[in-house]
């Protein structure tokens, strides 16, 4: 490994957190950014923000991954690609023993993660991916440090609500909905999207992992979700092994004026019962909405009293990679996450409880 | 004591002395057109207590005694929930209208029989679902009919309680099935769900824990619900809260169309409603007073009353309640099979 800061590298703007894990990089005292890059295929709105980020750093910007790898000794990446492309791509900078950072969800399916896995793992790199509030948001860290030392007994019951107001996500509207339809693209629905944040905090709570998955789920909200067959709410039940159940509304809805994500966690023990609110360590401030896409509103905000949970979650990968250990979210977790999440899908589809799949 | 009709209160028996009992006379006793004249329990001293306290001469240990009285109108029905259908179809052949606590059968078969017994002898017969009489959920319903929150597209209804059995009980409930408090309490949430959302569930999946080891009642069950109009929700039936004395209190979660109805803060008893308009959180709080949890009874058991002496359909149709009652069995088969079921309507 080289001397000094880690140097990473910065791929994809394709969604909006890549500002979050970017900037986390660029002010973490033990790294440099070396450069940003796209895909040769990426949107324009993703390139101009890669620009426009790469010109606020002083680093160049490539219009295609390869210019950049082979530009620069690129040591670890922020990942921010479509999941459809990213086993390609990890598989690509795994074998350039680059570590990888990756966006949430790690891949479109079961198949994709575990190649993420195989590659990650054959080439020895450092992996984590951006389901971070699951592990790293305070009151959540704080409740699993809790619930593991003891302080409740033994897990029983799980129940959490995860619903983010305002829609749909501005990479589902309905032309694009009607463009990826045409061109037979999938997209990924808000169960994918922010499932991880609820079920890698179950694991941790439960200590054991989901067995069987019951789901109901709907396009409730957004013509556009209905366009591309993905739910914007699901109502998931899980039944994890040593005995543990488990229930979790997880969503995007239409509610306008809810100050910001609606996040709760209850965790029902043999002594005992927490109760999580993990917003509630934010201050709220509202302000005019500004005309744009979703990744420069500036309609509110939600200051934490401590450091976000994207900062930690970039600091603990890039601590991960200089102790030689794993990060807290391991690619395993990211293949136990998308085996939940294909058990939940097909049991929407059947109206039966899955088994999660185990390798 | 008379009504605005000037006629004398309708003259009620209450069978079964225990447990809701005490609610239901201290709602009676809220009630100007109904008059508690009798009660019956098979243990005699409990039947005798509660005539003491009730302030009635007539207590019976058989409720055939009871029934055999002709101007007794009305019976109140809070026995054991296997006894209901048959004290319920005797009491409606016997000539007496009949209020019946949830669950106000075990089977579907019993369901039907009361339901037949009713029609047969011209007498009125009604489920008590007393959750429908609470302030709270009058104002959840009201604002959901309202509009403010859209169409209602996803509820979570619960009501978590440390276990109210304790190891002296254990007698009595050591017999009880798996699914005896899905059953028992079952009624009160998915009546409830259905009549938030002017729906009836069409499909029910369930899982459940079963807390204590030494109870073989399941502490805990969490039913996931679809209803016929698309709505999903979870309704959780819970004793299992550890250490005991967690405080009994409801929770209500609305998602809508155009906004939510989030009635689950135990501390302020508040609704907050989360809509378009509704930015200022602080300004779009409905409150509740929780100082008179027996007024549900009171309400519920007026309305019945006045059903009866006005001659017109009770305020919960029986046939309603037999499609929940079968949704709630379709939960304990899920809970046996661990399939989802659907349901009979």
């Amino acid at each position: 490994m080289a001397e000094g800061p880690l140097r990473c590298g910065i791929i994809g703007f394709d969604y909006g957190h890549q500002g979050a894990f970017a900037g986390s990089l660029a002010k973490h005292p033990d790294t440099r950014i070396v450069g940003v890059a796209d895909l040769p295929d990426a949107p324009e709105v993703a390139r101009r923000r890669g620009r426009e980020f790469a010109a606020g750093a002083g680093v160049p910007y490539f219009d295609d991954l390869a210019a950049l790898l082979d530009a620069e000794a690129v040591e670890a990446v922020s990942l921010c690609a479509p999941p459809t492309r990213n086993p390609e791509v990890v598989a690509e900078l795994a074998a350039r023993d680059i570590h990888v950072m990756s966006e949430k969800p790690v891949a479109q399916d079961l198949a994709g993660a575990r190649r993420i896995a195989a590659a990650v793992r054959g080439a020895g790199v450092a992996f984590t991916f951006g389901s971070h509030a699951a592990r790293f948001a305070t009151p959540i860290a704080r409740a699993i440090d809790a619930v593991r030392s003891g302080r409740i007994g033994d897990v029983r019951v799980l129940n959490a609500t995860f619903l983010q107001p305002r829609g749909p996500r501005y990479t589902i509207s309905v032309e694009e909905a009607e463009r990826r339809r045409a061109a037979g693209e999938p997209s990924v629905g808000e169960l994918a999207n922010f499932g991880g944040y609820v079920f890698l905090a179950f694991t941790a709570y439960a200590g054991a992992r989901a067995a069987s998955v019951y789901c109901e789920s709907d396009a409730f909200f957004y013509e556009s979700y209905r366009i591309a067959g993905i739910e914007d709410l699901a109502l998931v039940s899980l039944q994890y092994e040593g005995g543990a159940v488990a229930s979790a509304v997880i969503g995007r809805t239409t509610t306008k004026s809810m100050p910001t994500t609606d996040v709760r966690h209850e965790i029902i023990g043999s002594a005992g019962v927490l109760h999580v609110n993990a917003m509630s360590d934010r201050a709220f401030v509202y302000g005019p909405w500004r005309d744009g896409d979703e990744f420069e509103r500036g309609g509110f905000d939600t200051p934490t009293f401590g450091r976000p949970s994207y900062e930690l979650y970039v600091d603990d990968f890039v601590r991960a990679i200089r102790e030689g250990r794993d990060p807290e979210l391991t690619v395993a977790d990211a293949v136990e996450f998308h085996a939940t999440l294909e058990a939940a899908y097909e049991s929407a589809r059947t109206y039966r409880p899955v088994d999660v799949a185990r390798d | 004591m008379t009504d605005r009709y000037d006629r004398p209160p309708t003259r009620v028996g209450l069978i079964g002395c225990g447990g809701i009992a005490g609610n239901h006379l201290a709602g009676y006793r809220l009630v100007e057109e109904a008059e508690l004249v009798a009660c019956c329990d098979i243990d005699a001293a409990k039947a005798e207590d509660f005539a003491r306290r009730a302030g009635i001469i007539d207590a019976y240990s058989d409720y055939r005694e009871l029934l055999a009285h002709d101007d007794i109108e009305m019976v109140d029905i809070c026995a054991n929930d296997e006894a209901h259908a048959e004290i319920a179809v005797a009491a409606l052949w016997a000539g007496k209208h009949a209020l019946i606590e949830k669950p106000f059968a075990t089977t579907a078969a019993q369901g039907r029989a009361i339901i037949d017994a009713a029609k047969g002898a011209g007498r009125l017969a009604m489920c008590a679902q007393s959750l429908r009489w609470d302030p709270k959920m009058r104002a959840a319903k009201g604002l959901i009919d309202a509009g403010r929150i859209g169409e209602p597209v996803f509820v979570r209804f619960c009501q978590p309680s440390s276990p109210f059995w304790c190891r002296e009980q254990a007698r009595a409930y050591r017999d009880r099935a798996p699914d005896w408090l899905l059953v028992h309490n079952g009624m009160h949430s998915f009546d409830l769900l259905a009549w938030l959302l002017g729906s009836l569930p069409v499909r029910v999946h369930a899982r459940s824990h079963p807390g204590q080891e030494w109870l073989p009642v399941h502490e805990y069950v969490s039913c996931t619900i679809r209803f016929a109009s698309g709505a999903i929700a979870q309704a959780e039936e819970n004793r299992i809260m550890q250490p005991p004395g967690y405080p009994f209190h409801c929770e209500l979660y609305v998602v809508g169309s155009e906004g939510t109805l989030d009635l689950s803060d135990r501390l302020t008893h508040a609704a907050s409603v989360y809509n378009e308009a509704g930015v200022n959180l602080l300004g779009a709080h409905t409150t509740w007073t929780p100082d008179q949890p027996d007024q549900p009874f009171a309400c519920e058991i007026r309305e019945f009353v006045q059903a009866i002496r006005e001659d017109r359909p009770p305020p919960i149709p029986l046939e309603f309640s037999l499609t929940i009652l079968k949704a709630v069995l379709a939960a304990a088969e899920s809970m046996h099979t661990a399939e989802a079921v659907a349901i009979d309507g």
